[in-house]
């Protein structure tokens, strides 16, 4: 059992990256009614770039961070000019679908499908009461907690962020409102897949890189969305502290194997008896 | 008869015709087994793509749990073959049977929840019987999968040769596409396109939707069953990285550039991801990605795929050919 906190300490990093992916997937979908299932190939695209800018270019880590953040935004907003305007809304879920394959194979045809080891200077340990952590996992936590705090400030209190709200309560009302919803749908993919590059560059360098490393995460973030209650952002970041949780703790005490097995029961069980999840509307 | 019941009839004797040609064709060509290996492939991939053409085309239900059905008729009718020593054929119907226990097993749950929730939810169940596949060593084989998977006999002729499988699987595609035909152009298929169509009004014209989802449902986890069962001997192999998600995705895109909606759609659509490698050798690294792209494309600015575009083609046709009449 002394092996516990660390566990709830493995669970929580976990829970970092995927509340970073849950917002953003939560506010493409309050915004543009769009399940995005491709949602988590920018954070592996990202954490690839993030890589090769310290391998090829800089090897100061922060800046790979800033660099290869900023590059998955534009890519996320070039996605949803070229891509996502032009297509209605009852297909976003598909075409969603082959943006996996597209990005998948991209990233197979640049980097290889080798799985690759990315270390970052950030080695040395932590030390916090009876866990032990690396730096780079403290960095994980510290900025999700930032970013999160950040995120739920943005649609409380600045204009923008609550324009971003009233799109999602309700669109027509809205635009007779002066709100633009194709700049609201734009800026909420773009910050979506912006938060999602930074997961990428922060919590690629825990794992090793493949390009089949987004699917699983999109999965979960969905799962995550699905149990907070889509649409809100609390809900996201709670759902997925919980979903960390739970899955390191079964992983560590019962069977590593079958933990990937927690999220999916959580989910059935939820669109089972609530379908509108912890914290959702009706 | 009258001239459009001739061309009809003639039409079939041609498409019979060429389903016996090709195998025998494909016998005297140089590298037969490999051709023959594709033929298969894209048979099994036909029949897998109308049965989901069944619940994703024609009734509009977004089941990306499709594969599990496959990988269950996959492995229990290798499984009763290899550790029961049951007669393929009967392990081939148990195979076919699984995979509709296992589809009213993830089905009836899921159906009760609407467009991508459903898509979400049977995301889930999929990947639990992926997980389960890997996992349960002493069923499954976990990673290793099931190895050395007996040839199949059929009336004392076995079949070391390819071109009996091919004969068999073209066999199996025509029943195939008779069988949802028939069943598309039923009273109940007309309730799968009003469901697709709009499950509200649907239900208001007094349609059980639910019952109709359930029944296009199964019946999609039917085909893919059988298609799984005829599946594992062919490869001689099976193992859980047959059945995942990416897999299933490439039978979606599949269906989505043959032309969901049309009866010809999945098997030109099969055709295509099989033959296009084959045809494009310098292209082949960029296969998947182009299947990606296309895929994207073809839902933006051409919903009906290739065979959408043909059949647009041809009312264009005939409606210029009547026009020119009556200006006579």
């Amino acid at each position: 059992m002394d092996l516990l906190p660390q566990f709830i300490m493995n669970g929580i990093i976990q829970g970092s990256n995927y509340a970073l992916l849950a917002m953003g997937l939560s506010m493409t979908y309050s915004i543009m009614r769009m399940v995005n299932f491709a949602h988590a190939q920018l954070y592996m695209i990202s954490a690839y770039l993030c890589y090769s800018v310290m391998k090829y270019w800089i090897s100061n880590y922060l800046v790979a961070i800033v660099l290869a953040t900023i590059a998955g935004a534009i890519l996320g907003w070039l996605i949803e000019r070229i891509v996502l305007r032009r297509a209605q809304r009852q297909n976003l879920f598909v075409i969603s679908l082959g943006l996996v394959i597209v990005a998948q194979e991209v990233a197979f045809i640049i980097w290889e499908g080798f799985a690759i080891n990315f270390s970052t200077p950030l080695t040395g340990l932590v030390s916090f009461g009876p866990v032990t952590l690396t730096q780079q996992k403290a960095l994980v936590i510290v900025v999700a907690i930032v970013v999160e705090l950040a995120v739920l400030m943005f649609f409380r209190l600045s204009r923008f962020g609550k324009a971003m709200v009233a799109t999602s309560a309700n669109e027509d009302a809205a635009q007779l409102m002066g709100i633009n919803a194709h700049t609201m749908s734009s800026a909420a993919f773009t910050i979506g897949t912006l938060l999602a590059a930074l997961a990428g560059s922060l919590v690629g360098p825990l794992f090793s890189l493949t390009p089949g490393m987004g699917t699983p995460l999109s999965i979960t973030a969905l799962i995550v969305i699905i149990f907070g209650g889509i649409g809100s952002i609390g809900g996201a970041i709670i759902g997925a502290y919980t979903i960390g949780i739970l899955q390191s703790v079964y992983a560590g005490l019962a069977s590593p194997e079958w933990s990937t097995l927690v999220g999916f029961v959580i989910l059935i069980i939820m669109l089972s008896f609530r379908p509108r999840g912890l914290f959702g509307r009706e | 008869m009258s001239n459009s019941t001739l061309k009809k009839v003639l039409g079939y004797v041609i498409l019979i015709a060429l389903l016996v040609a090709v195998p025998l064709v494909i016998n005297n060509l140089p590298g037969r087994a490999y051709l023959f290996h594709l033929l298969c492939i894209a048979l099994i991939f036909s029949i897998l793509g109308m049965g989901y053409n069944l619940t994703m085309g024609f009734t509009g239900l977004s089941n990306l749990a499709h594969i599990s059905m496959f990988s269950a008729g996959a492995y229990v009718s290798t499984i009763l073959v290899q550790r029961f020593d049951v007669n393929y054929w009967l392990s081939f119907l148990a195979g076919a049977l699984s995979a509709v226990v296992l589809g009213a097993f993830i089905g009836v749950p899921s159906l009760r929840l609407r467009g991508t929730y459903f898509s979400i939810i049977t995301i889930a169940f999929a990947q639990v019987v992926y997980i389960v596949e890997r996992n349960w060593f002493s069923v499954t084989g976990g990673t290793d999968g099931l190895l050395e998977i007996p040839n199949i006999s059929l009336f004392g002729i076995d079949f070391l040769n390819k071109m009996n499988y091919a004969y068999l699987f073209i066999v199996m595609a025509v029943l195939t596409f008779l069988l949802v035909k028939a069943l598309v152009q039923s009273r109940v298929g007309r309730a799968f396109i009003a469901i697709r169509d709009g499950a509200d009004l649907a239900l208001t014209t007094g349609i059980n939707t639910t019952m109709y989802k359930i029944i296009s449902f199964l019946t999609g986890s039917f085909i893919a069953g059988y298609a799984g069962a005829l599946y594992a001997p062919l490869m001689r192999f099976i193992d859980p990285e047959d059945f995942t998600l990416g897999v299933m995705l490439n039978v979606l895109s599949a269906l989505v550039i043959g032309g969901a909606r049309t009866f010809w759609g999945p098997i030109i659509g099969a055709l295509f991801i099989i033959a296009l490698p084959e045809v494009l050798i310098p292209l082949r690294a960029y296969l998947f990605l182009i299947q990606g792209i296309l895929m994207v494309l073809i839902i933006i600015y051409f919903p009906g795929g290739i065979m959408g575009g043909v059949y647009k083609l041809m009312g264009w046709w005939k409606r210029r050919r009547s026009a020119g009449g009556a200006n006579k």
